[in-house]
């Protein structure tokens, strides 16, 4: 095995390597591009850094990996994202993903698929959420019942960002009593080509149908296929917030400092336009400050808690404090956008509404912080 | 200093100073524990520790001084005078025969030295006392406006980029205790929601005063990994300490602001000690630029640049 390189390094490499494979490596669209084209692009450009060793580092061999801390992984998402080469929440679901079946699924699974996910072979989709079950995530209803050497899956799931370019699904089931919330859910690896499985898009304001509703009519699922134990799902759940709380938010932190930069390019040299940005650009920095720190400790072994909420929060306040003054200082842009690049900062205005909404509420985090770091006992 | 050290220290600071003590006994009682050594030997740890918990505490003190003037070479106890309230920048020499302008200065401090020194953007200049002027003000300040108005009796010249350090080392001791400020008066309101009953519950059970602590923590929260980004760098320079400046002063503010309504009306009362911690956060944030200015100047800067540098890296 080669040593990882460290940080630094591995930044300057790609870097160059980037430089060089330019041309190669852009998308062959302007401005956002249709998402069928996104994801031709998302996989495509893993692709890419899969061959050239750069998509391996930071994961386990054992899973085709190359080895080394997370960091390794957090820098490379991060050249990607400030590049804009592809959409950086799409790039970062790897985050999630991956570590779930590294860490739950047998051996066998996660060296058979976990390499198609980092390659850009294959995408997958998270099924968590449902009609009825958005913050209340243990209340989820989506069954699974045992039938010998399987499962039959019956339900709805909802908000399964890019299922229908998935070809798998990581579902959140039922095989408990309706009443047995956290202790009675028990997670599935699902093909979802599989019969009895219906994909509807689901449309939303900021025009891309990234999003999509999952259908389950007595779907069949080998017992191979569960992630986890029996009814230990809600464990699955909550492994993947460590990863996400990580890398997966410095990831965004570089998608964030190019948007500021984007406005700062523009902005009108004015009094009242250096107040908004030096807010906005104090905030990332205490962002950047905290997941750098957040990352380090993870990469330290470190058990990522209920303090990762206050990196939830941040992110959600700066994400959408930098497109309010982007808004603020041109909002024709936003109101009546002309081109394409402009249909993007218009969409991408509107998505950063939901950044207090995915991922747990703005409202579930402060729940959080309240009852677990500041002490104040139940509501 | 590794991080047990500095726990260490901090607790050993914390137990020297006393928030009902004057400016002058806290000064007595860093420098038994060594304030002036611990300067001297690991400036940043020594301004992380003692200036967050004089903000902690919010006691009384005129250490800043030292703090600037070692930025610059001072000897440790020089009585110095700041730039104008308010004002980032420093003042280049005048007249050194007739040296005229305004300032502000830590009260207790100048009261009882026999010469003060004034650090301009050239050069160090040095007047006697009574050519000081300290100006009324409210009681419960520990700084003061002064006038100068006098001879020069000493005077050395200095490059510019040394004037700079001396502002960024006022700010980096600020960036602290205005940090240390916040999480006091967190750690007040949180105590008063735990233990103050209305309604037969805990005022500290209703989320809308949940969510105001919350909100408060994360402010805190980005400030302290603000600081600890600078710490980490000896030689951090002006606008990784600013960023921390401006964060830490956002801190208070919402801190002030959040903890005094959960603290309610004992909060407005003298006998509870959050006004001690009000009056600190608005006596600070002034000295070397306000929050609001030097976020300004921040992104006058970014707009000057047309580029958002990448502050910190992983």
């Amino acid at each position: 095995m080669i040593n990882p390189p460290r940080v630094g390094e591995l930044r300057a490499e790609l870097i160059s390597w980037l430089d060089v494979h330019a041309e190669e490596i852009a998308p062959p669209y302007r401005g956002s591009g249709s998402l069928a084209e996104q994801m031709i692009q998302l996989n495509r450009v893993k692709r890419l850094l899969w061959d050239a060793g750069y998509m391996g580092w930071g994961w386990p061999e054992r899973v085709g990996g190359r080895g080394g801390p997370a960091a390794l992984r957090a820098v490379v998402g991060e050249e990607i994202v400030e590049r804009d080469l592809l959409v950086s929440g799409f790039f970062s679901m790897t985050e999630t993903l991956a570590p779930t079946l590294i860490g739950f699924a047998s051996e066998e699974l996660a060296a058979e698929f976990v390499p198609r996910l980092l390659s850009g072979e294959e995408m997958w989709s998270q099924g968590f959420s449902e009609p009825g079950t958005g913050s209340d995530l243990a209340s989820l209803a989506c069954r699974a019942r045992r039938d010998g050497e399987t499962w039959v899956i019956n339900g709805q799931k909802v908000w399964t960002s890019l299922s229908q370019y998935s070809t798998r699904c990581l579902l959140l089931t039922r095989t408990g009593t309706p009443e047995s919330r956290h202790r009675g859910i028990t997670a599935f690896f699902v093909d979802l080509d599989t019969p009895g499985i219906t994909v509807r898009p689901l449309s939303i304001m900021s025009g891309s149908d990234e999003f999509a509703e999952v259908f389950f009519d007595d779907v069949v699922v080998p017992d191979a296929r569960r992630v986890g134990e029996i009814d230990g799902g809600w464990a699955v759940a909550m492994a993947l917030l460590p990863f996400e709380r990580s890398t997966a938010f410095w990831h965004r932190t570089a998608f964030l400092q190019s948007r500021l930069q984007t406005v700062v390019a523009a902005a009108p040299d004015d009094d009242h336009s250096a107040v908004l940005l030096g807010e906005a650009f104090a905030q990332l920095h205490a962002l950047r400050c905290r997941s750098r720190a957040t990352v380090r400790r993870f990469d330290d072994g470190a058990t990522l808690g209920p303090e990762t909420s206050v990196d939830k929060v941040l992110v959600a306040s700066v994400e959408q404090r930098i497109f309010d003054v982007a808004r603020e200082l041109d909002p024709l842009a936003v109101a009546l956008p002309d081109g394409p690049d402009g249909d993007r900062r218009r969409d991408e205005y509107l998505y950063s509404r939901a950044a207090s909404i995915y991922g747990g509420t703005g409202e579930i985090q402060r729940n959080i912080i309240a009852r677990r770091l500041l002490d104040l006992g139940d509501e | 200093m590794d991080a047990e050290d500095l726990v260490l220290l901090a607790t050993s600071v914390a137990a020297a100073i006393d928030s009902d003590a004057t400016a002058p006994t806290n000064d007595d009682a860093l420098g038994q524990l060594g304030w002036s050594d611990m300067l001297v030997a690991e400036p940043v740890a020594a301004m992380a520790v003692v200036f967050g918990q004089l903000g902690r505490a919010a006691a009384a003190s005129t250490v800043l001084d030292d703090a600037v003037g070692h930025a610059i070479g001072l000897s440790p106890g020089a009585a110095l005078v700041h730039p104008e309230w308010a004002t980032a920048a420093l003042l280049a020499r005048g007249d050194l025969a007739h040296l005229q302008l305004a300032g502000t200065a830590a009260r207790s401090r100048i009261a009882e030295r026999a010469t003060v020194q004034i650090v301009m953007s050239d050069g160090v200049a040095t007047v006697d006392a009574t050519s000081v002027d300290l100006l009324d003000g409210p009681a419960e300040s520990g700084l003061a406006r002064v006038d100068v108005d006098g001879p020069v009796t000493d005077w050395t010249s200095h490059d510019p980029w040394l004037a700079a350090t001396a502002i960024t080392a006022a700010r980096r001791a600020q960036a602290h205790q205005l940090h240390g400020l916040a999480s006091g008066m967190l750690d007040l309101a949180t105590e008063h929601a735990r233990e103050r009953m209305q309604f037969g519950r805990p005022i500290g059970s209703f989320q809308a005063v949940r969510h105001k602590l919350a909100e408060t923590h994360v402010a805190v929260e980005a400030a302290g990994d603000a600081l600890a980004a600078n710490d980490e760098d000896d030689e951090a320079d002006g606008l990784v300490v600013d960023l921390a400046r401006v964060l830490s002063g956002r801190a208070a503010q919402e801190a002030g602001r959040h903890c005094q309504q959960v603290l309610a009306g004992i909060g407005f009362t003298r006998d509870h000690r959050f006004h001690r911690y009000l009056f600190a956060a608005i006596d600070l944030d002034g000295l070397y630029g306000t929050t609001a200015g030097l976020t300004k100047t921040l992104g006058q800067q970014l707009i000057a640049d047309r580029t958002v540098p990448r502050v910190i890296d992983l």
